[in-house]
């Protein structure tokens, strides 16, 4: 890993891999788009769009012209500075968590191994979190800038749905670095590499660590079952009341976007990131040079490989999420407390304890 | 210009730290909301942060980053209760001016 | 020696600014905003300074759950653009000028005069250690620091429960005849 990092070419790796997952995230927005409403339309028994292009797949793109074109006003006692800076806030920390999440394998390439993932840090599982609590900021200040009682009253049960969810993360964070003992997220996904019967995926070794990290990913990005913030029906629009044009759709890419984030991290933490399943990255590769290709070619094969996997394990979570979307309905503001503090806190503490007698046991027979 | 880019590490954290540290003092002391005293404080504590940081590296020590740990949760603790005691002051008394509270002087 | 690259610069000049917002700026909720742009640019610098851990902790706690509070107090209590209209605010204001300039320099004095830090980057030599790892704080904690850290843990255990209590509304005392029916509430 040193010397790729001493490498020359080192930074054009990362600016490369930069570009191409950048214009990947921007690309997969219209994708889930299509996703939402077809699948949306699948579940209620009625046709999804099929105006705007074969089969409706132009819609996306009419939907953005739409919002292009929308009169994006600003209201007239709000401090404008906040009102503009917020839905900046929606969408750069999402694209700033990309960075930290392995995608792939290393490619091989003249003797120096490039990793897929913009930047390996040491601390990645920290980091990610530290960047998902940035998002409170932006419902804050859509509320407070928007100078409207109703986006106030959104703002102010969002962001505390928000930050007492993150609490339950942040000790399911505990169970999992005693788990996995590492928190680089790289060293998480080799990890999870092996298994005979069943992968050594991190959903089989925390099981209840798994379950409440997806409940509370939901309740992060503000879908449903946590819609309430944005409830449609009882508080006008919630935060973004106020917001329309080009903003809106800042705050509407920001909120798909850490969708996808989100479930690029449970697939990494739990659903074994990137590997094959079964197959772990050296196996692979020294099947491939069986084949008689040279270093280069089976890494490259080896990686889209991965990336695949990656992507279709996302993919799974991501379709959850547009299931789960429209088959509960919302939760009440205080059963929504309830839940975060009463329920998924002790159970999470538990799982904590319980980890860490079984972690001391197991490194204690060995 | 040229002696800003020679600096070693060390010192420019350290100056740096001292300049938030001096901002912090000159806005609890100028500042008359209690709000922006408390913010303040924070900038003080994140100055000397800096300079432990610089301190803990010249020496090689994680001696440093362990005080560094313990000052960030210090001032988180402090900041929750400080922020409480702040809000039932104002809905006491209906202000957070630091001017007008003066109920404790003869 | 290692000097300090263009990186670092500019997160420094940056912080500063931010800083400056804190302190000079009329609306509180710009104030707080500005802090927590400090609080997420010295974290960038402890990361710049290789010190991952301790960056990544401060963007956690200090940027997204400290700074929120603040926002949070400071949208709750309601606090409009606040003015300074006191009486002989230029003379407190100079006179905190006064006094931050006298803490720089006596720090400056003391810490920076001497032979110390001027030209070393460490005493270990010029390959710094990367101590602030985590692996190596927590087993600092565990054993040179022990009681740091559980008082530490003790103190945030105080200070969790004393905001609780803080928090609490006062039922005003209600004159009459009748009993204070607490069970109805509790029906909701």
């Amino acid at each position: 890993m040193t010397e790729a990092l001493t490498n020359y070419f080192f930074p054009f790796w990362t600016l490369i891999l930069t570009l191409v997952i950048g214009v990947g995230v921007l690309s997969y927005v219209p994708v889930i788009l299509m996703v939402e409403r077809w699948g949306s339309a699948w579940l209620q028994r009625r046709s999804g769009p099929n105006r705007v292009g074969p089969m409706g797949s132009m819609q996306p793109m009419a939907d953005a012209l739409k919002l292009v074109f929308k009169e994006a006003n600003i209201p007239a006692q709000s401090h404008k500075i906040l009102f503009l800076l917020a839905p900046a806030l929606a969408v750069v920390p999402p694209f700033v968590a990309l960075t930290v999440i392995p995608f792939g394998g290393s490619i091989h390439f003249m003797g120096a191994e490039y990793p897929v993932q913009i930047s390996q840090l040491s601390v990645g599982l920290l980091f990610l979190l530290g960047i998902t609590s940035l998002h409170v900021y932006s419902v804050l200040l859509a509320g407070w800038a928007s100078n409207n009682k109703f986006s106030l009253m959104g703002a102010l049960r969002s962001s505390s749905q928000m930050i007492s969810y993150e609490i339950a993360i942040g000790v399911c964070m505990v169970s999992l670095i005693l788990t996995y003992g590492t928190l680089d997220l790289r060293e998480i996904v080799k990890l999870q590499e092996h298994g005979s019967s069943l992968p050594a995926w991190g959903m089989f070794l925390q099981p209840v660590a798994f379950i409440i990290l997806w409940i509370c990913a939901f309740a992060e990005t503000n879908r449903l079952p946590f819609d309430l913030p944005e409830g449609e029906s009882e508080l006008v629009a919630g935060y973004h009341t106020e917001y329309s044009g080009l903003t809106f759709g800042l705050f509407f890419m920001g909120e798909y976007v850490a969708m996808g984030v989100a479930s690029a991290f449970l697939t990494t933490l739990f659903l074994g990131g990137f590997n094959v399943p079964f197959i772990s990255e050296l196996e692979l590769r020294n099947l491939l040079l069986a084949q008689n290709l040279s270093l280069e070619i089976a890494s490259l094969v080896t990686v889209i490989l991965q990336v695949l996997a990656f992507v279709m394990k996302t993919g799974f979570f991501l379709w959850v999420y547009v299931w789960i979307r429209w088959t509960l309905p919302r939760f009440r503001y205080d059963q929504l407390m309830d839940l975060g503090w009463k329920v998924l806190l002790p159970i999470g503490v538990l799982n904590a304890i319980v980890t860490l007698g079984v972690t001391f046991f197991l490194r204690n027979s060995q | 210009m040229s002696t800003l880019f020679m600096m070693s590490t060390t010192q420019f954290h350290i100056v740096l730290g001292l300049i938030l540290f001096s901002l912090g003092v000159f806005g609890f002391l100028a500042r008359r909301s209690g709000i922006v005293a408390l913010m303040c404080l924070e900038l003080m504590l994140n100055g000397i942060n800096l300079c432990l940081v610089s301190f803990s590296q010249y020496h090689g020590n994680p001696d440093g980053s362990a005080m560094i740990l313990c000052i960030v949760l210090v001032a988180a603790a402090e900041a929750a209760i400080a922020l409480s005691l702040l809000v039932k002051i104002f809905r006491k008394l209906g202000t957070v001016s630091l001017d007008d509270l003066r109920a404790l002087k003869g | 020696m290692i000097t300090v690259s263009l990186l670092q610069i500019l997160l420094g000049i940056l912080v500063l600014t931010s800083a400056l917002g804190v302190v000079l700026s009329r609306n509180p909720i710009v104030s707080a905003m500005m802090l927590m742009s400090t609080l997420f640019l010295t974290g960038g610098l402890y990361i710049s300074l290789g010190l991952y851990f301790i960056g990544a902790v401060q963007i956690l706690i200090y940027a997204g759950a400290i700074a929120v509070l603040f926002i949070f107090i400071v949208m709750l209590l309601d606090m409009k653009t606040f003015k300074m209209v006191i009486p002989g605010r230029k003379i407190i204001g100079a006179l905190g000028l006064v006094a931050a300039a006298m803490i720089f320099a006596s720090f400056y004095q003391s810490i920076l005069s001497g032979q110390h830090f001027n030209g070393a980057t460490s005493l270990a030599g010029t390959e710094t250690v990367n101590a602030a790892d985590p692996k190596i704080i927590s087993l600092h904690f565990l054993s040179k620091y022990m009681i740091a850290f559980q008082m530490t843990g003790l103190l945030i255990l105080g200070a969790i429960m004393g905001a609780v209590v803080l928090g609490k509304p006062v039922k005003p005392k209600m004159a009459g005849n009748f009993a204070q029916n607490t069970t109805e509430e509790k029906a909701i």
